[in-house]
Parts: C-alpha cells; structure tokens; sequence
C-alpha cells in the first residue's frame, strides 16, 4: 500500500511562506508573534521548539498520513529526542528517523531502535543517509572517503540486520566486527523498521539493492525518475530483491491553480536574494545525487513562470522549502502529479509544505483524498 | 552542598520477588509461576507497554520528592536514550540521567542529542557514562577492554565538551576527529549536561579526575569511602577540579530495623528455595544458600546481597527507616552528594522512600548543616 509521509519541520517553521524570517522556533531573531519560544512582556515564554513540533506531528496524525520524515542538519534539533518524545503523545504517527551510519555502533543502533519500537508499537522507519562527504561530514566528526562511504553503510546494514532478531551473529568487515552478537530477549525480533534509502551514485544504488525498503529520491522531472526507478529495480533483482520508489517534495496548493500562482508570486517578489545564496550558493560536498536543472536555477532574474518544468516548478529553494521541485496548483493539479508519479511506480511520498501545521491538514484533507486509486489515507490507516 | 536523590528506574522488569523470573510486570524473563499474570505492563495487552509502567514510576518519583530519575544501561532493557525521551514530557522537574556506553556512540552526535534534550526539556539532561567487563557472551559481541573503553570515553569527552562550548571546534586524537565543528546559533547557549562517571580501576579514576562532575563510589562503610574520596579530591585537584560524589544502591527500608532484615532475608529465602542462580555472572555468584545471607552483612545496615541476586549494585541499605536515614546522613558527612536507589517494587517502594525515608534524611542533613 502506497506510503504518504508528511515532514517535521526540524529547520524551523513560520507562518508565512512569503517570509523569509523563521517564526517558529529560534532560528531567527525573536520578535513579537514568534512563538515555541514566544515572547511575553519581552521575554521567551518558556515554550521550546519542541512543543511546536508535538503539535505538528499530532496534525499529521489527524490530517492521517502515515508518518513523518524527521530531518537531521548540524542546525536541526535531534530526530531520536523527537522521535520519543512524540511517541507516547501520538497514537498512530510514524516516525521516519533520518540517519548517518557513524553516528551508532550498529549494535547500539539496534538496541535502541528495538527499544523505541517498544515504546512505540512498531512506529519507526528510517530514512538512512551516507552524508554528502566535504567539510559537513568533518563537522560531524567523521572523515571518511565517498567510496568508503557505501560500504561502511552496507556493513552497518548487514550488522543492524544480523542482530535484530537475536543471535548469534558474526561478522568481520572493514568497518565492523562482532563475534557472536544478537540482540537479547525480549529486544530480538521487533517490527522491521523499514528502511528509506537516499543516494543516487551506482556506490549508493548497489548498497540500497542489498538493503533498501524504498529508494527515496527527491522529485526530478518524469523521464529522469523513471530512468532512475530502472536502474533501482535492476540492481535489486540482483540481489533478488525489491526495493519501492519514494519520492520527496513540497505540494503548495490552493483552490484554485490562480490563488495557488497568485500566493507564489507573492511570496517570490520577497525572496531575500542574499540570503538565498548564503544558504544554498555555497559549495557542495561531493554528492552527485542533486538533480541537474540548470535551465531551472532560480534567481532575482527569473520570473516564476521561467521555473516551470511539466507539472512540477523549481522555485522552491529561494522560499526557504528545499528541495527545489515541487507541485504549485490547484488540489486537483496537486493530486494528478501524484498520480503521475504512482503511474511510475513510486510506493512512497514524503510530502511537506509551509507552515507545516496548517498544509499537512489542507494536503491531508484536500489533495490525498483526490488521488486516483486511493480512497483517502485516513481510510487505508484505518484497514 | 546540595544533595540529590535519583530514583533508579527498572528498565529490564520489576516485581516484589528478587528474581528476575517472578517479575510480573514487563516480558524481560520468562515467568516461571503458573499463576494468572494480572499486571498489564508489557504484555501488548490493551495497548499498554512497560513504558506505561515506567512513566508511572518515574511520576511517582517526582511526585515524592525525588530530584531525578538514573535510567540504568542494561543488557536486555530497555535503551535509557529512548526511556529518557519517552519521559521527558512525562515529568515537569525531575533530572534525567541515561546511562550511555561512550564506545558505541559518536561523541558530536551525542552532543548533538544532549544539545536537544536540554531544549526539550528545559535543562533537566544529565549523561552517566559507563563500561563493562568484557565477557564472552557480550550481546554486542565486541571485546574492548575496559581500559580501551575509558581511553575512548577520554577521547569522546574531550570532544562533547570542546564541541559545546567552541564555536569552531577542531580535534584531532585517536579515535576521534572534527573540523570546524561546534553548534550554531540556534542550539548554542544549552547548559552542558552533568557527567556522572565510575569506576574504581587506575584508569577510571583519573578519567573521572579529568572529566566527572559527579563519580559514583563503591557502596562501603563511610569511613573506608572518606579515603576514596580523599584520593579522588586530589587527583581531581591537579587539573584544577573539584568533584562531587555519589552513590548507587537499593535501598530496604521498613518501620523498624527487625521488619526490614526480616524481610529481606525472607525475600532471600525464597530465591534460594529455586536452584537456579539468576545473576548475570554465575562464575561470580555465591550458590543461594540460606544459611550465607549473614556473611553478606558487611556494616550497620549494610548487606552486599542485592548483586547474587540481580544484575546492578551489589550492595544495598536495609533496616528501620531512622537507621537507613543516619547511614545517608554520615554519608553525606563524608563527602556524597548524589544518591541513585532505588528498591524493588519500584512504584510502590518510590513512595515509600519518598515519603517515609526522605524527609528523616533531609531533617538529620539539617541538623549537621546547623551545627
């Protein structure tokens, strides 16, 4: 059954997607009409971030998608601190950890995974990513090289894995070795955390082949992401298994396809410019993964028109909203490019959209139930 | 100096029994009574998990008075990372202090998760830290070495703390490496989490004289702790520290000396009738004979039992409520500050201790802090 996702606003949130200043949370100024910290008589209220992401991850469960991503940047608070504290909060909510290898030992990973799959009913999924190497990967302490990279997941994976229901388990990699491991009773055998998978290179492709649920990718225009879904399900028949596309994306849309484009516009002629190339200008590390739209590249220049690529637009980078392909238009335009995309194949959806709180209740309410061969998530959550 | 009182919390089952395979409540052994299991916790049963069981305890223990609940590393429980977070929006005040294996984490993703928790819980992070012995049967299946253990948590240390509090962060050792780390503005300004430490080799003590705020003593008469003490005060004295102590241990406390002894042997007794043993390293477990509970007794009020029979501190307090509370008080004479107890059944004992126990104790700190 196709998977639909909502995400955590991890980055900060505001209220306006036509303002560029975060609102929610503290990762701008604090000003009047901020709130989680709020200011009273002008000074914070006491609320933290936190306390807005609870009531995000509760709309998401009333708005009824599955679950949600919960991103994790140097500057994000942490997914596992989220993950279980919204858990007892929230009844059938997802929690989609996003992860790097080298952050547990594998067993550790497994211990606590097993744990909150405890705590939770069987609520954790995991979005697993290798890093884009470079300096960010130095920021977290680990220097490793690209190469190297997959492997090291994979090894993690095979360890993760080996252990998850009971032992006894060796192993004897590069990066890992265990003599006679496994998870103890009554840890061993919990719900398998499905495994979300990023990373486009054939290093990434192979190691997802092996151990992937769901090859998540960010949107890119039709052609590239059915050439891309091929080679996903070629490598996995190898290993004779079969990974599901997913795909991420932000949907902003309206009742109609003119207030949709007329708030777009809006929000466009505040684009703070500067900012935009501070925040996404800068040198990459060396992924390979991110899509090549350079036809696409927004700046001052562009009109909002120029950034149209089929049913999908490329603006979204300068709103503050990564990745940069999304759906802006009506809610039924909103829900035929989701068909589109299931008529590709894609199982999965990580949606999002800003404010977090207000567009996972209208997506929830207004677009999913238009989709075409499904009867409205809140029906499938409830079979 | 401030005192503090953690409840421990039972992270791997609870009960009235000593052994672990008459607990009721959670699933983390296999009963071996053929009574009716009544307890729901941990059974998916309605819905309810041991988690329920444990936000219940942990309540119970901010309601009483404690100052923060110790969520113990175990084998088999659960993770005290998830049991930390689960609670965090349980209890309004109460301290959390996970028990955390350094060597299986990274140390900036630990800051990383530290810096967070203090955001959602308002500051109330504490990290223990803590090693093992290797053994053969390690569910983890590594076999570092507890002095490799320590040099990694050194390491790892330095690293948490550095990143906290720099802006650009650069470290290069041996196990560890960042450039140009540290917390943007966002996260940054977050109280660093207290660091409780143990251990009593060479190693852990000057790991703990380097990088502990609080070090947890082995529980002993008070007078043979003050020559503990004194070593690690000036050890700690030539980085230019000063530590604070603490103490682990269950604690049985009745209305009198006799009801409590009674008791406990009787609790004893009962585990001895069952052949097996039950603790975790049966070379080092005495047979559970009836007759050896008085060897066991080692001081006023003081009995080294509690480890034959259950994984954790080996040595535990038992007698009447005003004895238990002037052994603390001449703990707390000799230099601790930190007392991690707890007893079994944990909600019910919370309350007992809190109640009963508690108030005595701070009445006699009153007393010596006057004098």
């Amino acid at each position: 059954m196709t998977q639909f996702h909502w995400r955590l606003p991890m980055h900060g949130d505001k209220a306006d997607i036509g303002n560029s200043a975060v609102s929610r949370g503290n990762w701008s100024a604090l000003r009047d009409g901020n709130q989680t910290p709020g200011l009273r008589h002008g000074r914070p209220d006491g609320f933290s971030y936190h306390d807005h992401l609870l009531e995000v991850a509760k709309a998401i469960e009333i708005a009824g998608f599955d679950g949600a991503l919960i991103p994790s940047f140097p500057i994000t608070d942490d997914p596992w601190v989220a993950a279980t504290s919204i858990a007892r909060q929230t009844r059938t909510f997802r929690f989609m950890i996003a992860f790097q290898p080298e952050w547990f030992n594998p067993l550790y990973a497994a211990k606590a995974s097993a744990s909150l799959q405890r705590l939770s009913g069987g609520r954790l999924l995991f979005n697993i990513i290798t890093g884009g190497g470079g300096p960010q990967q130095l920021w977290w302490g680990d220097r490793i090289a690209h190469d190297d990279r997959y492997r090291r997941t994979t090894e993690f994976l095979d360890v993760f894995k080996g252990v998850w229901n009971g032992g006894p388990f060796s192993y004897d990699g590069k990066f890992y070795k265990v003599e006679n491991a496994g998870l103890p009773e009554p840890l061993a055998g919990q719900k398998w955390p499905e495994l979300y998978f990023a990373g486009s290179s054939n290093a990434a492709l192979e190691a997802q082949g092996k151990h992937a649920d769901f090859n998540l990718t960010h949107l890119e225009p039709i052609e590239q992401l059915r050439v891309k879904f091929d080679r996903v399900r070629e490598l996995a028949s190898k290993e004779g298994r079969r990974v599901k596309p997913a795909v991420r994306f932000n949907i902003f849309a309206r009742r109609t396809e003119e207030e949709a484009w007329a708030e777009i516009r809006r929000a466009w002629g505040n684009v703070d410019w500067a900012r935009y190339a501070g925040r996404f200008g800068q040198v990459r590390g060396d992924a390979v993964g991110s899509p090549s739209l350079s036809m696409h590249m927004p700046g001052p220049d562009k009109r909002v028109e120029d950034l149209k690529i089929g049913k999908f637009w490329a603006g979204f980078l300068p709103l503050g909203d990564p990745p940069a392909l999304g759906v802006v238009g009506s809610y039924e335009q909103a829900a035929e490019a989701i068909d589109s995309l299931i008529d590709i194949g894609v199982e999965g959806f990580i949606l999002a959209g800003t404010p977090h709180l207000e567009e996972a209740l209208r997506v929830g309410e207004e677009v999913i139930p238009l989709v075409r061969g499904t009867a409205g998530i809140a029906d499938i959550a409830a079979e | 100096m401030s005192f503090e009182f953690l409840w421990r919390l039972p992270v791997h089952g609870d009960g009235r029994a000593f052994r672990k395979d008459e607990w009721h409540r959670g699933d983390y052994a296999r009963l071996e009574t053929s009574r009716r299991v009544f307890a729901r916790t941990g059974l998916g049963r309605d819905g309810f998990t041991y988690y329920d069981h444990l936000s219940q305890i942990a309540r119970a223990a901010e309601l009483t008075g404690f100052d923060g609940v110790f969520i113990p590393q175990s084998a088999a429980g659960e993770e005290p990372l998830v049991v930390a977070g689960a609670l965090a929006r349980e209890v309004r005040s109460l301290k959390l202090v996970p028990s955390l294996p350094a060597p299986f984490l990274s140390a900036v993703y630990t800051a990383k998760i530290g810096v967070s928790f203090q955001r959602l819980t308002g500051g109330r992070l504490a990290f223990d830290f803590v090693t093992e012995e290797p053994t053969p049967n390690a569910w983890h299946g590594h076999k570092w070495s507890v002095a490799e253990q320590i040099a990694r948590t050194d390491e790892f240390l330095d690293v948490v703390k550095g990143f906290w509090n720099n802006k650009a962060f650069t470290f290069h050792g041996r196990y560890y490496e960042v450039e140009n780390g540290g917390f943007s503005d966002a996260l940054s300004g977050q109280t660093l989490p207290t660091i409780y430490l143990s251990g009593e080799t060479e190693e852990a003590l000057a790991l703990s004289a380097k990088h502990a705020d609080v070090h947890f003593l082995p529980l002993e008469p008070a007078a043979q702790l003050r020559a503990r003490i004194a070593d690690l005060d000036a050890r700690a004295r030539a980085h230019g520290r000063a530590l604070r102590y603490g103490l682990q241990a269950d604690i049985f406390a009745r209305h009198s000396d006799g009801a409590a002894w009674d008791y406990v042997r009787r609790l004893w007794e009962e585990a001895a009738a069952k052949t097996v043993s039950i603790s975790g390293n049966p070379a080092a477990s005495l047979p559970l004979k009836a007759e050896a509970f008085d060897a066991l007794i080692e001081g006023p009020n003081l009995w080294t039992g509690f480890g034959h029979v259950r994984s954790g501190p080996a040595a535990g307090l038992v007698g009447g409520y005003a004895d238990v509370a002037e052994r603390i008080a001449e703990y707390v004479e000799a230099g601790v500050s930190s007392f991690a107890i707890s007893a079994n059944p944990h909600l019910e004992e919370a309350y007992r201790i809190g109640e009963q126990l508690l108030p005595q104790v701070r009445a006699r700190i009153g007393a010596l802090r006057a004098a």
